[in-house]
């Protein structure tokens, strides 16, 4: 059940800049300290692209709204 | 307010007519009885409170959450949520089959339809060592996963009937959250995980987050329950008393995860968030030893685990310890408080608990309107 891994290439610049980098963090490997912050980044990015999107058809928002009063939570 | 996790919020839930059909022809279909457990599982992923997940995760999914905490499109999941079947019913289905899950014991309810994709064999002692970090069989929640069938069924679940518990009122959905919590007025909210009722300290805690988030939601587990702790009823009326009396109108809000706790600790803290965050919450309380049991996990390794997950999207707020300060004359946590552990005096949850069952207010602990609400009750724990 191990974690599967893919080789990327990278400028041997970057490499070097990250590597001195890595001993003011946790990460024990460049690879390692690389994997979070393309997350990181690609969080954001995805966070972004879903802004705007309607959360809630008028259709809905009466049902739950009508649910919501029921029970006591809005009044 | 946050995104859902993996960015869409999951509903399956058959229309009428499908479930009609789907409940007439019912014999036509292989039926698979499942517990309690795996019925609150059904509903969480149904209505998107498990979100991304649409069914039972197939091996892909469950090698990537068992090995390293991620399912295999690379979204953080900590807790595998799988299906368990005996040998004999594993082998007597196959990916594309349709099979109904329906409550075990008399009159079985038709609960769900599983599309099968994967039918799987797993090693038991890899899955404990890497979930629970032990394979000690006295520690619940191997010994559940030790007693589990050996085959586990992956697929796309459609719900098609809701079974309720005796909390259904205080049961939000993710989209009635995320509906209140908008309505409200909260872009964010902190959620406060609990399995007991509240005391002076968990008070403390709730209001330090509610002064930097828009809003609260206390979100008590329900679901099995050890002998000794407090019944469900006895936390949500003491819950209700504390928001009535002590909480701003419109600040808080208590509604119930239904779940099986695994006591897994620090992977068990993120699996909590991930739900919490699907419900609309931006920050996640976490509290010393959260979801833990025994001495099994270091008393923060439910906070550190956190700092693997840059993409969780959802934000931890950590507490190391909360007490009464003599000095200061007041609840504090050690970020706060200056002061040595001459002045510090712990909260006994012993003590209250005895107190309480003696009919007696703990008034140094817990407020005399939450004390008197859980001693309306008889029974106060579980036996
Ligand atoms: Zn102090």
């Amino acid at each position: 059940m191990a974690d599967t891994f893919k080789d990327v290439r990278i400028p041997a610049s970057l490499y070097a800049r990250i590597e001195k980098r890595l001993p003011n963090t946790d990460f024990k490997t460049v690879a390692d300290y690389i994997s979070y912050l393309v997350r990181k980044i690609l969080d954001t990015i995805e966070e972004d692209e879903n802004k705007g999107k309607k959360d809630f058809t008028p259709d809905e928002e009466r049902e739950i709204e009508d649910r919501l009063r029921n029970l006591g939570y809005i009044d | 307010m946050v995104d859902p996790h993996g960015g869409r919020l999951v509903e399956r839930v058959c229309g009428e007519r499908t479930r009609r059909v789907i409940t007439e022809q019912a014999r036509e279909f292989p039926c698979l009885p499942i517990d309690a457990d795996l019925v609150k599982d059904v509903k969480n992923i149904c209505f998107g409170v498990f979100s991304p997940l649409e069914g039972f995760q197939c091996q892909d999914d469950f090698d990537g959450v068992v090995g390293h905490c991620r399912l295999a499109n690379d979204v953080p999941w900590s807790i595998p949520v799988v299906l368990d079947a005996g040998e004999g019913f594993a082998r007597s289905v196959k990916p594309k089959d349709e099979i109904l899950l329906v409550t075990a014991g008399k009159d079985p309810v038709v609960v769900a339809k599983l599309a099968v994709e994967d039918v799987y064999q797993y090693d038991k002692t890899e899955y404990v060592r890497n979930v629970f970090k032990t394979d000690d069989p006295k520690h619940p929640g191997v010994k559940a996963s030790l007693e589990k069938e050996p085959w586990l069924l992956g697929g796309k679940l459609d719900l098609i009937a809701e079974v309720k518990t005796a909390f259904a009122r205080y049961n939000l959905k993710p989209r009635e959250t995320r509906y209140l919590f908008k309505k409200r007025g909260w872009k964010t909210v902190a959620a406060f995980q609990t399995r007991n009722p509240p005391h002076l300290g968990h008070e403390y805690v709730q209001k330090s987050a509610l002064t930097v988030c828009d809003g609260l939601l206390i979100n008590p587990v329900i679901g099995r329950k050890q002998p000794g702790d407090f019944t469900d009823e006895v936390i949500l009326a003491s819950y209700e008393a504390l928001i009535d009396n002590y909480y701003v109108k419109d600040t808080c809000a208590l509604t119930t995860f239904e779940t099986e706790m695994h006591y897994a600790g620090p992977r068990e803290a993120v699996h909590h968030a991930i739900a919490r965050k699907n419900l609309g919450c931006s920050h996640f309380i976490v509290g010393r030893d959260h979801a833990g049991v025994g001495s099994y996990y270091g008393p923060f390794d439910a906070q550190e685990i956190f700092k693997q997950f840059p993409d969780l999207g959802i934000t931890p707020i950590n507490f190391r310890a909360f007490y009464k300060c003599k000095k200061c004359g007041s609840v504090v946590s050690d970020k706060i408080c200056p002061h040595g552990p001459e002045f510090q005096v712990d909260f006994k949850g012993r003590v209250v608990r005895q107190m309480l069952a003696e009919g007696k207010i703990p008034c140094d602990e817990m407020r005399p309107e939450v004390a008197e609400a859980i001693m309306r009750y008889k029974d106060l724990f579980v036996l």
